[in-house]
């Protein structure tokens, strides 16, 4: 074996030599120990890696058919969302058509309640003036039958009302 | 220059012989930063093979790349929380994949295929001074946990539960890299060796069963690292102050 030069050392004899010489290198135990370790690391490194391999994949699937079955629950309650609030508008359209209906038709009633009410008002008002003069009128009438009776007691002296009715018989004895 | 510890045996065992490269002033040990860069380059491959084409459902060393950091991300947030763990986590990854690398570089790759004229290639973590450095960067992060998020209040947290601690929490900062450091060096260094003697005596299969305890051990021992890593981190930031006032 010619000595390879390779690397300056403080060797005399400097550079690296191949030592071929397989005992004393430790060769063959070497082989055989590799060999060893990939025979029986091979398949339980091999079993660890696909079952790691397997997890993941089925890890991977299990979330990504969790994230569709998201998505389409997504879509679903979106377009759920959505005829809900269409027909939240037509209610509220509806709603709003009812109530301005509702609004004009109490209106109407409020002007023709109030009508009748000025109305009936003006009636009553009428009735009791006229209910108020006939009184007065009576009670005029009272009073002054009250004081042509008074006088009439004073004044009347048998006399007198002998006279009235000589006079009224006189009349009637002059029509008749 | 090879010293043979066994003479006329087949093979010869290098320990304390290091490929010195000069920095400046500084000797610097060649070897390990050759094995570094090797490991350093399978970690940046595997890293970009894994994030460069990323699927959504991954396959192939993608998934594999991902199967590692979610096994990161458990072993650091199963200490820091769910609040913490983030921020650590690349630190303490990275401290991880590079000793676990590194360990199982030790024994699966054929580092002596390749002869260095001086010293021999083998897991960098196997030298004092990359565990040293891995064990300082640990101190460091801790520190800096601790004091950006309590200030120089922080230190007071030394005085919990009882004043008497003060002394042990000081020896436990240097303990900690000390312990971490040799723990494993020497590990890797034991079963590196270990392997080196008996494939030195009987170089065919006998060695096999300790590589695959160094396997065993070499993982253990990153994922020991790694673990005590995050628990210093852990400490640092825990809230002794607010839990006082509180009670």
């Amino acid at each position: 074996m010619a000595p390879v030069p390779l690397l300056a050392t403080e060797a005399a004899e400097a550079g690296l030599r191949f030592n071929g010489d397989l005992l004393q290198t430790n060769l063959i135990n070497i082989v055989i120990v590799l060999g060893l370790l990939i025979y029986f690391g091979r398949g339980f490194l091999t079993r660890l890696l696909t079952d790691r391999r397997q997890t993941i994949e089925t890890t991977l699937k299990d979330a990504e058919q969790r994230q569709s079955d998201a998505l389409a629950r997504l879509q679903e309650a979106q377009s759920k969302l959505a005829r809900a609030q269409e027909t939240a508008a037509q209610i509220r359209q509806e709603g709003e058509q009812a109530a301005e209906q509702l609004r004009a038709s109490l209106l109407k009633q409020a002007e023709a309640d109030l009508a009748r009410l000025e109305e009936s008002l003006a009636a009553s008002l009428r009735a009791e003036a006229g209910r108020t003069t006939s009184q007065i009128q009576q009670q005029v009438a009272a009073l002054a039958l009250a004081q042509v009776e008074m006088q009439l007691r004073h004044r009347l002296t048998p006399d007198l009302q002998r006279q009235f009715t000589d006079r009224a018989l006189a009349r009637l004895g002059g029509v008749g | 220059m090879h010293p043979l510890l066994l003479p006329g045996t087949l093979a010869s065992l290098e320990v304390g012989k290091h490929l010195y490269w000069h920095l400046g002033n500084l000797k610097i040990h060649g070897q390990v930063f050759i094995t570094s860069w090797v490991v350093i380059g399978i970690l940046l491959v595997a890293a970009l093979l894994g994030t460069r084409n990323p699927q959504r459902i991954p396959k192939g060393w993608q998934n594999f790349m991902e199967y590692v950091l979610e096994f990161l991300r458990q072993l650091v947030r199963g200490q820091l929380g769910e609040k913490e763990y983030r921020a650590w986590l690349p630190f303490v990854g990275t401290l991880f994949l590079f000793i676990f690398a590194c360990n199982w570089s030790g024994i699966l790759v054929p580092w002596k295929l390749i002869e260095l004229p001086e010293g021999e290639l083998a897991a960098s973590t196997n030298d004092i001074n990359t565990t040293a450095a891995l064990a300082l960067l640990t101190s460091l992060a801790y520190f800096y946990a601790g004091l950006s998020r309590k200030g120089l209040g922080y230190f007071s947290g030394y005085l919990y539960p009882t004043p008497i601690m003060l002394p042990f929490k000081i020896i436990e900062d240097f303990t900690k890299p000390l312990s971490l450091s040799f723990r494993l060096f020497g590990n890797i260094l034991a079963d590196e060796l270990v392997v080196g003697v008996l494939v030195l005596l009987v170089p065919l299969f006998v060695p096999l069963p300790l590589m695959i305890l160094g396997l065993f051990l070499s993982a253990i021992q990153a994922l020991i690292f790694a673990t005590l890593a995050t628990t210093y981190i852990a400490e640092a930031l825990e809230d002794h102050g607010h839990e006082e006032a509180h009670n």
